[in-house]
């Protein structure tokens, strides 16, 4: 299931573009700029950095984010999966339609509630896990925001997460930043609607 | 049989009433024994008991032996908390759990949402890989590679080869994150497919239509016993009370074979007295439109209560163990044992308002009676004897439970109606005039019989299905299947059963069928706690194997370099190989299994039994139930929905009932010939047989699907429509209309499996629809076959 923390991560990150208050207060007063309730649909390519491997593996797909429905990965290649992360936990679905959930007591499955509670904007129980810093937009617009546990959530198996975006979108993102294992997820400049239709609804989210 | 009319004279003597009060003694002590017998002991209302308890069909010995092992304690609930969008919180499922897991009646208790039995099981076949799944992978890969057609000394640089490949893809994939810190020890991939298939095998993992926290148990008696089932009901609802402390706003459903098997049993019961009840008011509703006098039909009742009396209480002497079921269908012998009061008790034509009503007259016309009485007795009882041959038990009981009570009721009647007498007088009755509106009515009805029998006999189609022998409970039904959806168990998932009489040899089955289930599936995941083990061939090979492979680490070092990797990563894995390959402590196979076992624990110690009885596995396929595609036999697999109908077995038992029937019929047909002559034996035989055409057409085409109990209804029928051609043929004999007592015992009769054809249990209905019909028809065919012989106005 560490794949699926790093997606939980990986959202947790996107959901800080609707931060309403950050802990440290130089975050908080431009990361509240960046909340929105659009739905959000992007390409991405994400690169695997095994510690097994010469060269990162590539893996590439489309992304779908609303704030009040969740986060839908859906890769395309090597192979066609969709990852859903929603107040109801964390789903696998394959080509075929066929949707798993994760056990709702596993590791994937805590990483989750972290997920939700960012995307529910509740940073007084975020900052029981993480230290959030940051750089404000520069003159070109942009900006990090990095997420470190706390070392009690860190045993739980929490890990960084390095976010970077520009003006509005985020463009980057760092699961695992700076470990082994890191991935890199290079996101395209994103597309931005007021919901999905009904057909993006059934097919990515649930 | 009839005499010329007298007036009536005064009675002699007083009759002798001594026989009356004796048998209604005997009736009275045997009934209060049956009262006092142990019922639970004695009756059984488990569906299971219907199949014999040595039957050799896989199917059905499989029901037995799950229906009496853990299988059947399970126990599936359900925790929501109505319109809110999340699941119920964690302290209050904790709650609800303690409660139940410190239960007498509960077992074991486990939260699904827990992946703590799931993770012990992955560590330790994690630990164990090379002993537990390494053969399975070897002897797989060795398949494949014999199959490509390459010399033996390229094995292993291709084994190398392939794996780094299958590495690679397998890291291509999106959840494959989860192994990564494995990989390094672990680069044959020995785990994660066993992984990936886990919450198909406990019901985890898959998709709930709403947030709810599930919950599985185990109770501590079995299903079917009483203590398995109002005790947990018990403890469920203290659990919910402890939950409701944490969060009032929490619903609970659950699900269990013995919340239906108590439900099962009360509807019975239920059903039981309310058809017996209906059965006899109905007759004596109909009695009474019938005859004069109606008051004197009470005479009646002793013949009825004898019967049923009796026939309870042989049935229950000669075997040990009787399904209530006999005792609804029993509900029968309501209307066939009045027939033989109301031939004795109505022993004149309803024309003859002048009959001979003195004491010897009646007498002398009772024992005219009395021959086509005991021959119709006698047939019918030998057709019913014939069930005792029966392959199935519910069959041998009824045609016990019938031939008994019909014995009694024929000596009972003969009792009980000798001081009557004055007999019954039927009331006018509308009757078919003879001549040539006879002969008309007599074509227009052979006519409209021979076009059902065309056109409505092939239309018939058979089905027969276990469940029909149950009660039907939709609510329970619909609640354990919503039930059960959440725990993953949908149409989108098939169950199969590999069975043997050993582990060894189910393994072995499993191979074959998971062959054919990848050749006819190839989209879907099959899932199988028998995958954790090695076959006891790939097991045996093993040390071979591993010494061809001496040089696999550095062959596969080269390998993965090619493929992108760093070999160095991988030095965990070469050790623990060099490891193995220098094993010699190879533990047995049955030490395998005795390993594994403990670490099956909850949902997941369901899925392999090896007890002295057999060894069976369950396999759990993500492919939708497919009814027409069944494993081969070869694969010693069965469907899990095709032990829930039962129709092959069913099928075989409707077979074994027919050629009983053709054989009993033939019986009857052979007496009555050479008892009656070609002439009127042919009547005999063919009136019954037409009848019982006729109403089979008849059903056919109005959408009815038969089974097993149509055919043992139809039987039935025969035999009753059978006692009205005799007397009938005894009439014509005499060139007298028939007697009123056919009427009497038709329409009573129809009466009574009238009422049995509104059963809310299936088979009971089939049964009571059949025969009612194939009475009324050959009541019809008797009056215009009557025509015949009838003046024309």
């Amino acid at each position: 299931m560490i794949a699926l923390r790093r997606v939980f991560l990986f959202a947790a990150a996107l959901a800080v573009t609707g931060l309403a208050r950050a802990n440290e207060p130089s975050v908080t007063a431009w990361a509240l700029a960046l909340r929105t309730n659009d739905a959000v649909h992007a390409t991405f390519t994400e690169a695997r950095h095994l510690p097994i491997r010469r060269e990162p593996l590539l893996l590439t797909g489309e992304l779908r984010f609303q704030a009040d429905l969740g986060l839908s990965l859906h890769y395309l290649t090597p192979e066609e999966r969709t990852v859903i992360v929603d107040a109801r936990g964390v789903a696998l679905r394959d080509a075929r339609g066929r949707t798993k959930r994760a056990p709702a007591r596993s590791e994937a499955a805590a990483s989750a509630q972290v997920l939700l509670t960012m995307l529910r904007f509740d940073f007084d129980q975020l900052d029981d896990d993480f230290t959030i810093t940051g750089t404000a937009p520069d003159t070109e617009g942009a900006w990090t925001l990095n997420f470190v546990p706390r070392p009690a959530a860190a045993r739980r198996g929490l890990r960084p997460v390095l976010v970077q975006g520009h003006a509005q979108a985020i463009t980057q993102l760092t699961l695992a930043a700076g470990e082994p294992d890191e991935i890199d997820i290079a996101i395209d400049p994103a597309e931005r609607v007021p919901s999905f239709d009904a057909a993006a609804l059934s097919s990515f989210f649930r | 049989m009839r005499s010329a009319p007298q007036p009536p004279a005064p009675s002699s003597a007083r009759p002798a009433l001594w026989p009356r009060v004796a048998l209604l003694l005997v009736v009275a002590l045997i009934g209060l024994g049956l009262a006092r017998m142990d019922h639970a002991t004695k009756i059984s209302t488990n569906v299971v008991d219907l199949i014999p308890a040595d039957e050799r069909d896989p199917e059905a010995h499989l029901l037995r032996s799950l229906a009496t092992q853990r299988q059947s304690r399970v126990v599936l609930a359900v925790l929501t908390r109505p319109g809110a969008e999340d699941a119920p919180e964690a302290d209050a499922v904790d709650a609800f759990v303690a409660s139940l897991a410190a239960s007498p009646a509960v077992a074991e208790v486990q939260n699904t949402d827990d992946s703590s039995a799931r993770d012990q099981l992955g560590r330790f076949l994690f630990e164990q890989r090379f002993t537990y799944l390494l053969p399975e992978w070897l002897a797989e890969r060795r398949r494949v590679f014999e199959k490509s057609g390459q010399t033996a000394e390229q094995w292993v640089p291709w084994l190398a080869q392939r794996t780094a490949e299958d590495l690679t893809r397998f890291l291509a994939r999106p959840d494959s994150g989860a192994y990564s810190n494995l990989i390094s020890q672990d680069p044959l991939l020995l785990l994660p497919p066993l992984a990936q298939t886990a919450g198909l095998l406990d019901g985890d993992g898959q998709e709930a239509a709403a947030p709810a926290a599930r919950i599985w148990m185990l109770s501590a008696a079995p299903a079917l016993d009483e203590a398995g089932q109002q005790p947990v009901a018990d403890a469920l609802a203290a659990a919910l009370l402890a939950a409701r402390a944490l969060d009032p706003t929490l619903e609970l459903q659950w699900t269990g074979v013995g919340r239906f098997a108590a439900a099962s049993r009360a509807g019975i019961q239920h059903e039981l007295s309310a058809l017996n009840l209906a059965s006899i008011i109905g007759v004596l509703l109909v009695t009474c439109l019938l005859v004069r006098a109606p008051w004197r039909v009470a005479h009646l009742l002793p013949v009825v209560g004898a019967s049923l009396v009796g026939a309870w209480t042989v049935v229950t002497l000669v075997f040990d163990r009787v399904h209530v079921l006999v005792f609804v269908l029993g509900a029968l012998l309501a209307g066939t044992a009045v027939d033989y009061g109301f031939h004795l008790f109505a022993a004149e034509n309803d024309h003859d308002d002048a009959a001979d009503e003195t004491a010897e007259g009646v007498r002398r016309t009772r024992r005219a009676v009395m021959k086509p009485l005991a021959m119709s007795c006698f047939t019918t009882v030998v057709g019913f004897s014939l069930l005792t041959f029966s392959d199935l038990p519910l069959l041998r009981h009824i045609g016990v439970f019938v031939a008994a009570g019909l014995i009694v009721a024929l000596v009972t009647a003969w009792i009980w109606f000798a001081p009557v007498r004055r007999p019954l007088r039927p009331r006018r009755w509308f009757r078919l005039p003879g001549g040539t509106t006879g002969a008309r009515w007599r074509a227009l009805g052979l006519g409209v019989a021979v076009g059902l029998i065309v056109v409505g006999l092939p239309r018939m189609r058979w089905h027969d299905d276990i469940r029909e022998l149950q009660l039907p409970t939709p609510e329970l039904t619909q609640n354990d299947d919503a039930i059960r959806a959440r725990f993953g168990d949908s149409g989108e998932r098939s169950l199969y059963l590999t069975h043997a009489t050993d582990l060894v040899g189910a393994r072995a089955a499993l191979a074959r069928f998971d062959a054919w289930h990848a050749q006819t599936f190839p989209d879907a995941t099959l899932a199988s706690a028998g995958l954790m083990l090695p076959s006891a061939e790939a097991y045996t090979a093993l040390p071979a194997e591993l010494a061809e492979l001496r040089s696999f680490p550095s062959e596969l070092g080269q390998a993965l370099q090619r493929e992108g990797y760093l070999p160095a990563a991988f030095e965990p894995f070469g050790r623990t190989w060099a490891e193995v390959v220098n094993r010699r402590d190879w533990p047995d196979y049955a030490t395998l299994v005795a390993d594994l076992h403990p670490q099956l624990t909850g949902q997941l110690g369901l899925l392999l039994d090896d007890g002295p009885a057999g060894a069976w596995l369950i396999s759990i396929s993500d492919h939708a139930t497919e009814q027409r595609i069944r494993p081969p036999d070869t694969t010693a697999t069965v469907a899990i929905d095709q032990l829930q109908s039962l129709n092959q077995l069913f099928t075989r038992y409707r077979e074994n009932a027919l050629h009983l029937s053709l054989g009993g019929l033939g019986l009857l047909g052979i007496s009555v010939l050479a008892l009656y002559g070609w002439r009127a034996g042919g009547l005999i035989f063919l009136l019954p047989a037409g009848a019982t055409l006729v109403a089979f057409a008849t059903l056919a085409l109005s959408g009815v699907t038969f089974n097993l109990f149509h055919l043992l209804g139809a039987f039935l029928g025969v035999c009753l429509s059978h006692d009205y051609a005799i007397f009938l043929a005894a009439a014509r004999q005499q060139r007298t209309p028939p007697p009123a007592s056919i009427r009497l015992s038709a329409l009573t009769t129809a009466t009574s499996f009238g009422v049995l054809a509104t059963s809310a249990i299936p088979v009971v209905a089939a049964l009571g629809s059949i025969v009612a019909l194939i009475v009324l028809v050959a009541y019809v065919a008797v009056e215009l076959a009557a025509t015949r012989h009838l003046p024309a106005s």
